[in-house]
């Protein structure tokens, strides 16, 4: 054990050698950061899984703003017939509303449907290019939530809990797994739309909260230059940087050799030469024009209203193809008067508009992926903070529903078919209930991790990722 | 103290009236419920550290407040499941117990599992939205 000589020294030992010795325990062979320089060991190293993982890298499609998916996969003939109708007391007994708007006739979806695939999901007319990949598709029909505004359940869907704070599923996976490409970022925020943070809620939904914050997400930019600030400035040209930086190191070193217990001073040493290759592999990674055209085509880049959505979604598959752990896109348009999914009125343009941008890029990432083998390496997750009442609202609109809503995912280990529904009239989860927890729990698990023996110590207390909470949805595993 | 329910992390204003489902909860004892979530949380984390003496402790929190919360529903008829999950936790939280003082961790977790879902199948039921 290193002699403790300053306070600095106290600081490290208590602070770093706690996560040292919570994820020494468990990833053998590695440590998050050791109380001595010389024994540095990059936080961002790979670590080795609890148990051999299904997958490598998630694409987390979070539909920001709570889409209707009473009216994209969850068919309710019962819904059309009671139409007009007020609730039922049977369906809202014990409903615990707090929204503003009030419970409004029940209203039955326009939309034409379909059953698809071999596994014979229902998916509406909204929704053709998804529809086409159903069979590699698992439907969660009976997921549920907490919360009944976009901030507090986007938090819970997350970060696993209600309130700002806690670290989001993306860094804990780069928390318990480490970097697979040492040049990029582990964990990618890929944000779209004029409301770019997705459902007004911004960075605390990537957030590293009490874990180091070097697993954070990192929010890429739309353009050639993806990361603010890390591009060499016009007027320096890469010789020039190179010297400057290599005298930097020198000097760095040189004073790090003073202080061999100072793991800042190697990590700030370290942190320059990432930055350094990151402007070289972060535009490379976001590069489109490497693809063909008729693969960008193909995600819809080049036409509205899928270009910004398509090229994110893009992106991400070139971003896992490098390695990167864990992609966040999240959903946005351009449209003026429409920023998410959030439809408490004008439901029918709103979703006509959102499921257009999204739906011929996500049919293509399923495609693409499959075609480079890549989707047994991969989880893609298609999800929000909840979904929306089968009553109306304002007319033609819907209010936020956290008792009852779809999510899916695709991908390695998963099997395709539907788990779970809801009602009747889609209002409540009835059977296969899955909390945003145990979605949460599952993903851990595909990647190798044990979501009970992923912890941090944080307060005096042993955190974990979905709290005391969450049960992997077993039912859907291959 | 942390100001949550299980999950919460959001106070909650039973004690202001709010009706949840209908049901009036204005004596309902907030407070308590508080330490319950913290006795829940500190307890997942003492038995994962396998203390004996602190999981005690947050056991015999749990206890008090799950006795609390049978008699309390027992009484509002028109909440009919409250003190049967109360019951359940009850019984969960002596297999946890019992496999503490065992010395035993590794079933005492699975017990505070069992706790935990009890917990969040009476949240589900009565606990108002946030």
């Amino acid at each position: 054990m290193n002699r403790i000589t300053s306070r600095r020294d106290l600081l490290i030992g208590a602070g770093l050698g706690a996560g040292s010795l919570a994820l020494g325990a468990l990833a053998p062979g590695a440590a998050f950061a050791s109380q001595a320089a010389s024994n540095y060991i990059d936080p961002l190293a790979p670590r080795q899984p609890h148990f051999p993982a299904k997958v490598k890298s998630v694409i987390w499609l979070h539909m920001a703003g709570a889409p209707s998916t009473l009216d994209l996969f969850d068919y309710k003939p019962q819904l059309i017939k009671l139409h007009g109708q007020p609730l039922p007391e049977s369906f809202s007994k014990n409903l615990k509303t707090a929204t503003d708007g009030g419970v409004g006739a029940l209203t039955a979806t326009p939309r034409t449907w379909k059953q698809h695939g071999e596994t014979g999901a229902w998916v509406s007319d909204l929704l053709p290019n998804i529809a086409r990949h159903v069979d590699n598709i698992s439907f969660l029909k009976g997921c549920k939530t907490e919360g009944s505004t976009h901030v507090i359940s986007s938090l819970k869907l997350h970060t696993s809990a209600l309130t700002p704070g806690r670290p989001s599923l993306g860094a804990w996976i780069t928390y318990g797994l480490g970097s697979a490409n040492p040049d990029l970022p582990a964990f990618v925020v890929l944000p779209t739309g004029k409301g770019g943070a997705g459902g007004g809620n911004g960075q605390v939904i990537w957030s590293a909260g009490f874990l180091p914050a070097t697993y954070q997400g990192t929010s890429f930019r739309q353009g050639d230059s993806p990361i603010l600030f890390l591009q060499r400035p016009d007027r320096v040209v890469q010789a020039e940087q190179r010297a400057t930086l290599d005298l930097l190191k020198q000097v760095n070193e040189k004073h790090a050799s003073r202080y061999p217990a100072d793991t800042e001073l190697e990590a700030r040493t370290r942190s320059y030469d990432l930055a350094y290759r990151m402007q070289v592999a972060a535009p490379e990674a976001v590069d489109l024009k490497q693809e063909t055209a008729a693969t960008r085509a193909m995600y819809g880049i080049g036409e509205n209203p899928t270009d910004e959505y398509g090229t994110a979604v893009l992106r991400a598959r070139r971003l896992v193809e490098r390695g990167v752990r864990f992609v966040h896109v999240i959903s946005g348009t351009q449209e003026d008067g429409i920023q998410s999914w959030d439809a408490h009125q004008e439901i029918e343009k709103n979703h006509s508009i959102m499921s257009k941008t999204v739906d011929k890029p996500i049919g293509a990432l399923l495609r693409d992926l499959k075609a480079r083998g890549l989707l047994d390496s991969t989880l893609v997750v298609w999800t929000s903070e909840f979904g929306r009442t089968p009553y109306g609202q304002t007319g033609d609109g819907r209010d936020h529903n956290p008792w009852g809503y779809t999510s899916w995912i695709a991908g390695g280990g998963i099997k395709p078919g539907t788990y779970g529904a809801t009602d009747e009239i889609g209002l409540r989860a009835q059977e296969g209930i899955v909390d945003t927890y145990d979605l949460q729990a599952t993903v851990l698990h595909q990647l190798g991790l044990d979501f009970q023996k992923l912890t941090f110590q944080h307060q005096g207390r042993t955190e974990k990722a979905t709290t005391v909470f969450g049960d992997v949805i077993k039912p859907i595993l291959a | 103290m942390r100001k949550q329910w299980l999950a919460a992390g959001v106070s909650i204003a039973l004690a202001a009236g709010v009706m949840a489902a209908g049901i009036d909860f204005s004596d309902f004892d907030d407070a308590l419920m508080e330490s319950m979530d913290d006795a829940i949380r500190e307890l997942d984390s003492n038995v994962g550290g396998r203390d004996a003496r602190a999981s005690l402790a947050n056991a015999a929190v749990l206890g008090e407040g799950f006795a609390w919360a049978e008699k309390y529903f027992a009484a509002k008829p028109e909440a009919p499941l409250g003190a049967g999950y109360a019951r359940e936790g009850k019984e969960h939280l002596a297999v946890v117990v019992q496999a503490i003082e065992a010395g035993n961790f590794d079933a005492a977790s699975h017990g505070v599992r069992a706790v935990v879902r009890t917990c969040k199948a009476c949240h589900e039921a009565y606990k108002p939205p946030e």
